[in-house]
């Protein structure tokens, strides 16, 4: 059962609609999974999922190959700093404040046209 | 005066760029998660109208994933770096994460993508109100 829902969630990764807050959602409140051991899986499964996905848009020459360096060239630098600082929040503190962005960003994404 | 435009027009696109990609790096490094939602919001203010709008959509979808790539690469390491993870975690989700996200990859331009995000978004909210509690 845990592989299909993997592989469902991973599915939704390569639709890009958003689904890797849900996975790791999934890691702590289904499987109670601590909050930065979950947020670590779910890095490490999001490179994997969107591996392939990135492999089809490449090949169907999808996706803006200038914009994604210059995002995720910087965007490395700076979750790399974001990591460090997940180290050292108490748990507690990191679960809430992902569960308020987490709100917050649910709202934002269900409310937007 | 066209010419000027152009290139004030290219640094206010790399500008948009630029941030979302530190905001998008410091969610994900931060929260696991997330460096999708600020690339993505910077993507939609600058990626060219097309003549189908699903393919633009379909567009900024794709590129989100290249971009979170690297976030994600910056960001895994540290992980475990940290001891917060072991390949006894990570090695379960490998083959399901593969299978599923070139599913995915293959389903992007035949699935009503809005629909989906109104009813994932729902339910992140929900789940994270659970979470603050």
């Amino acid at each position: 059962m845990d592989f299909l829902l993997t592989a469902a969630f991973a599915a939704l990764v390569g639709m890009g609609v958003g689904s890797g807050g849900l996975y790791l959602i999934f890691l702590t409140l289904n499987r109670g999974i601590e909050q930065l051991t979950a947020q670590g899986m779910n890095l490490y499964f999001f490179l994997v999922a969107s591996a392939g996905a990135a492999v089809l848009h490449l090949f169907r020459h999808r996706g803006d190959l200038l914009a994604a360096a210059v995002l995720g060239g910087v965007g490395a630098a700076a979750a790399a700093g974001g990591a460090a600082l997940a180290g050292v929040l108490d748990g507690g503190l990191l679960r809430r404040l992902f569960g308020s962005f987490m709100v917050i960003s649910g709202v934002f994404a269900f409310l937007k046209k | 005066m066209k010419k000027e435009k152009q290139e004030v027009k290219g640094k206010k696109r790399t500008g948009i760029r630029v941030l979302g990609g530190l905001c998008g790096g410091v969610l994900n490094g931060l929260f696991g998660c997330g460096g999708g939602i600020a690339a993505m919001l910077a993507l939609s203010k600058y990626m060219p109208e097309e003549r189908d709008e699903g393919e633009r959509v379909r567009r900024i979808f794709a590129t989100t994933v290249l971009s979170v790539i690297p976030m994600s690469l910056g960001s895994a390491p540290v992980y475990g770096t940290l001891g917060a993870v072991s390949m006894r975690d990570v090695l379960p989700l490998l083959l399901p994460a593969a299978l599923g996200g070139i599913a995915g990859g293959l389903l992007l331009s035949r699935i009503n993508t809005k629909l989906l995000k109104k009813l994932f978004a729902a339910l992140v909210v929900w789940s994270g109100l659970r979470l603050m509690m």
